[in-house]
């Protein structure tokens, strides 16, 4: 009695636990895709700017300063006192200007170079050209080897920072794009006090990381950026921006990404450079004596008296549009508009080279070759294990191909990355003709026996003929192999792959879309080979007996009474290796080279969202854009297999509701 | 009677489940976590097998995933040393700031260069950085013209020893610092090509360039080894003649050459753990120095002045 009640109790209990860890493993996976969401949606919300309600310790002007030379080559200083300085953590210059006639400015500099092995500044002198014109500003490029001079007169020079050679010869050109007269506002009406802050040092600013500058007119703002062009780095305008024509004071953020503008109406502004774009506006009681960045995320204004006014963003807010993760765009330094995948922890340059395009043509471009190699194997053999063979061998060919599945994916990645690779892409020929001629020879021989031997023998063995192929197969391949090799040869001069670079100019990779897809498909053989087999064998075998019986052939049986019924299952086998491609990432960090190449080419390297993740993640800073793209692309990875995985699913129950398969 | 065992075995049971996560805090040992460098991971596990053996209760953890996430651990406080084969770079010390209010403590531990290598029978006798920059680089800031193709470099002629001629650049993955430092020294700061390959490993990319004829690649100085070829890197300025042999790591002003660092997070009013303190000293012996040359790295001079100067201000 007690013990039956206990036992009930147990049971009861066990239930519950059971019940309960199915519903917390859904809410789980619910749990999941709520963060993935969390996490990524801010990257859309557009940014949301407030005022800091604490008054501001301290004076923003003298710390920016100190931060500003550390990050961003600037000009600082009025007309007659210029000195500009430069340091990446190896090269240092500073630069200060000496009057020799009355129109004439020669700059001298010092130049210092930190040494390895010493750790050691060591100084060189190096005297700059006499330019011979009125120098407005002065700025060193991202490389640290050149000097990008701008006179009042629309015109730059480029100086290369070189110690050994003195005097360099300057050569001005004009700019890409002429900007307004000599009574652009901004220059002239600022008082004393400011001058010495580059918002009012004149009509040219340089930007963060060196590698653009803007120029600023009546009522537009120009984007100008160093371009190599064949060879020649030129100043190029990268774009436009309709700014309001009465702009009093202008401040590109540490980033160099935004934008802070007051304008004469009195109104403080904020623009996107990269878009282009107003981002948020706010009316002023007055004009302001002073603005400013005090780090990437906060920035002041002084009013005349009333001390500092100080904004600051909203944490995680991106306000990115899906042009900028879609779109190819114009980025500094390139003649192009790109999609382009670059995060980097360490440039300077705050662009964002955030496009996903690169990532999922690298994931569903080795997804889609591995089905090709997968399919046609996985299909072929599920069909003859699940209704060719009797149980008794399927039962023993199951399991084996299904082992497979249990490889560690780690294990398959290194094998094919460090030892199959290289002999993959020289056999590929080969490899093609081997199958080809396996294949036919296979289907030739069944052709043969229909014709010559079909009714002659009907032993106890008959099911085992097949396997009788395996020796023939084996030497079809080896046959294939060597007129394959003996095709490269007379085809494409002893080399497939040299052949389509050098004679028809195709980019090709060592690691490519077929190597991976090799990789990849061997992976998921056995999960389409598994659910496609179960299809199959799970028609009834009654079915097929009934039509055999009727004078129906194996495979007239086969392909009128099972694969019908079958199909549903079969497609949901595909779709769940799809599935598997889609997510898979170790094979791919290892056989791919990573390489986020925005293109369909199957014979160059890809990069896949699953690969990205796994090497991105520890080095996103928490909340940054790159942060959240990640996450967006978790996001899409999850929606991807998740689609393919109820297709799937919702297959299956078609099969079982419409045909009353258990599967 | 049985009762009570199977219970106290669940009992056991649940006991070690629920104890094995609070393990790491109630141990009598002192852990010492090091995040970062993966350039750095055969020297520090070099050194803290030897640490070890000095102090036997300090255990050391080393996560060597890239450098670019050192100043995240540290600045999360995930990690108490942070390895990085680069300087910290300003957005990052700009971050660290804003996180925890001051800036990290950095201590030069070793000096390191990168060299470029390419397959044995590749016939290149030097590159120019702007030629290097042409080969990884989108955007060519060092001036250079973009090189796809070998038969660029060596003309028709010389590079038909290479079968497929087209140029197959290798690199690490951005989490890695020698992509920082190669990115800002050898690429004048631009941007690489997208069809650089990105391998988790020097290991791994000096396998590759060792395989493929084709292939160049940039591996810390103790990876270069018999199966590849080390091509000197000729300095901008000079006139770039045929007959200039150019420049081989350790070279005095060998433009790739690099120094490796350890950053600690201490707050300006309290002192840094004492198993971080300790490790420090011990760097500077004799015994860790031994371990630099073991591992292809030289020494940096004054290191010993450069740790005794760190730990007195951020030690007890």
């Amino acid at each position: 009695m007690f013990a039956t009640r206990r036992r009930e109790f147990v049971d009861g209990l066990m239930a519950l636990l059971i019940r309960g860890t199915s519903l917390m493993v859904l809410l789980l996976v619910l749990g999941m895709l709520l963060q993935l969401v969390w996490v990524t949606v801010p990257l859309f919300e557009p940014l949301s700017i407030a005022e800091e309600p604490a008054p501001l310790t301290g004076n923003p002007e003298q710390d920016w300063s100190l931060s500003h030379r550390a990050v961003a080559p600037a000009w600082v200083g009025d007309h007659s006192v210029h000195t500009a300085w430069f340091e990446d953590g190896r090269r240092r210059l500073w630069v200060a200007p000496r009057r020799i006639k009355h129109n004439e400015i020669q700059l001298v500099g010092e130049y210092f170079r930190l040494d390895a092995p010493t750790n050691q500044w060591r100084r060189q002198p190096w005297a700059l050209p006499t330019f011979g014109r009125h120098v407005i500003h002065l700025g060193f490029d991202s490389s640290g080897h050149r000097i990008v001079v701008f006179d009042g007169t629309d015109h730059y020079a480029l100086i290369k920072v070189n110690v050994s050679s003195k005097y360099p010869k300057v050569q001005w050109h004009p700019l890409p794009h002429a900007f307004a007269g000599a009574d652009a506002p901004g220059t002239g009406t600022t008082s004393p006090e400011h001058t010495a802050q580059s918002s009012a040092s004149g009509r040219i600013q340089a930007l963060a990381g060196g590698r653009s500058w803007i120029s600023l007119g009546q009522g537009y703002l120009r984007q100008l950026h160093l371009v190599n062009r064949s060879g020649k780095i030129k100043l190029e305008s990268l774009r436009s921006i309709p700014l309001d024509t009465s702009w009093e004071f202008i401040e590109p953020s540490p980033s160099g990404s935004r934008l802070l503008v007051t304008t004469k109406a009195p109104s403080i502004q904020l623009w996107d450079i990269s878009g282009a774009e107003k981002i948020w506006q706010q009316p002023l009681e007055a004009s302001p004596v002073a603005i400013g960045w005090i780090d990437q995320d906060r920035f002041y204004l002084r009013n005349t008296g009333q001390g500092y006014l100080t904004w600051r963003f909203d944490e995680g807010r991106q306000g990115f549009n899906f042009d900028r993760l879609f779109q190819p765009m114009r980025y500094e330094g390139y003649a192009e508009p790109v999609r382009l995948w670059q995060p980097s922890s360490t440039a300077a340059s705050f662009e964002q080279k955030l496009n996903v395009v690169p990532l999922l043509i690298g994931t569903f471009k080795a997804a889609f070759v591995a089905q090709i190699i997968a399919m046609p194997l996985a299909i072929g053999s599920a069909i003859f294990v699940g209704f060719f063979t009797p149980l008794s061998i399927r039962n023993r060919i199951k399991p084996a191909v299904e082992i497979i599945a249990a490889f560690p994916s780690v294990v398959i990645g290194a094998v094919v990355a460090l030892w199959l690779a290289p002999y993959l892409l020289d056999a590929l020929v080969s490899i093609f003709t081997a199958i080809i001629l396996s294949i036919s020879v296979t289907v030739s021989l069944a052709m043969l026996w229909r014709r010559y031997a079909l009714g002659t023998y009907s032993g106890r063995w008959l099911p085992l003929m097949p396997f009788l192929l395996i020796p023939v197969i084996l030497l079809s391949i080896a046959l294939g192999a060597s007129i394959g090799r003996g095709l490269e040869t007379l085809l494409f001069d002893g080399s497939l792959m040299e052949w389509l670079y050098i004679d028809r100019g195709v980019s090709v990779q060592h690691r490519n879309a077929i190597i991976v897809g090799i990789a990849l498909g061997f992976t998921i053989i056995p999960v389409i080979f598994s659910v496609a087999e179960d299809a199959i064998n799970a028609v009834p075998r009654s079915a097929a007996a009934g039509s055999l019986a009727l004078g129906a052939s194996h495979w007239q049986s086969f392909r009128e009474i099972v694969l019908p019924v079958a199909a549903p299952g079969i497609i949901a086998a595909v779709m769940l290796g799809f599935g598997r491609a889609l997510g898979e990432t170790m094979i791919l960090l290892l056989v791919a080279g990573n390489s986020p190449i925005d293109s369909w080419s199957l014979v160059e390297g890809l990069r896949t969202l699953s690969a990205t993740l796994a090497i991105e993640l520890p080095e996103s800073h928490v909340s940054s854009a790159h942060y959240r793209v990640l996450f967006l692309a978790a996001l899409m990875l999850f929606a991807l297999t998740l689609l393919f995985n109820t297709a799937a699913q919702l297959l299956k129950r078609y099969m079982r509701r419409n045909f009353g398969v258990q599967l | 009677m049985m009762h009570h065992l199977r219970r106290r075995w669940l009992h056991i049971l649940w006991m070690t489940v629920f104890f094995t996560g609070c393990e790491r805090d109630g141990g009598a040992t002192e852990t010492l976590v090091i995040t970062g460098s993966d350039t750095m991971a055969g020297l520090l596990t070099a050194w803290s097998a030897v640490f070890s053996e000095l102090s036997p209760d300090a255990v050391i953890e080393i996560q060597a995933s890239g450098s670019a996430a050192a100043p995240i651990a540290l600045a999360e406080g995930t990690a108490s040393l942070g390895a990085m084969s680069r300087a910290m770079s300003a957005a990052e010390l700009a971050r660290f700031q804003e996180q925890r209010g001051y800036l990290p403590t950095v201590i030069p531990v070793a000096n390191d260069a990168l060299a470029l290598i390419v397959h044995i029978d590749n016939p290149i006798s030097s590159l120019s950085l702007p030629e290097i920059d042409g080969i990884y680089s989108a955007t060519q800031f060092c001036g250079g013209r973009a090189y796809t193709d070998w038969r660029e470099l060596l003309g028709a002629q010389r590079a038909g020893q290479i079968g497929l001629p087209a140029i197959e650049a290798y690199g690490r993955a951005s989490i890695s610092g020698s992509y920082g430092f190669f990115k800002n020294n050898a690429l004048c700061a631009g941007d690489y090509s997208p069809r650089v390959v990105e391998l988790p490993g020097f290991a791994a990319i000096a396998d590759s360039v060792a395989d493929l004829e084709n292939a160049i690649g940039y591996v810390s100085l103790g990876y270069v080894d018999s199966r590849v070829k080390l091509v000197p890197v000729r300095l901008e300025g000079d006139d770039g003649s045929a007959n200039d042999p150019g420049l081989i790591p350790g070279a005095p002003s060998y433009p790739l050459a690099r120094t490796l660092y350890l950053y600690l997070s201490v707050p300006p009013d309290k002192k840094a753990p004492p198993l971080a303190c300790e490790f420090l000293r011990f760097v500077a012996t004799p015994v860790a120095q031994d371990r630099l040359s073991i591992e292809g790295f030289s020494a940096v001079p004054d290191l010993e002045e450069i740790i005794q100067s760190t730990v007195f201000h951020v030690c007890d």
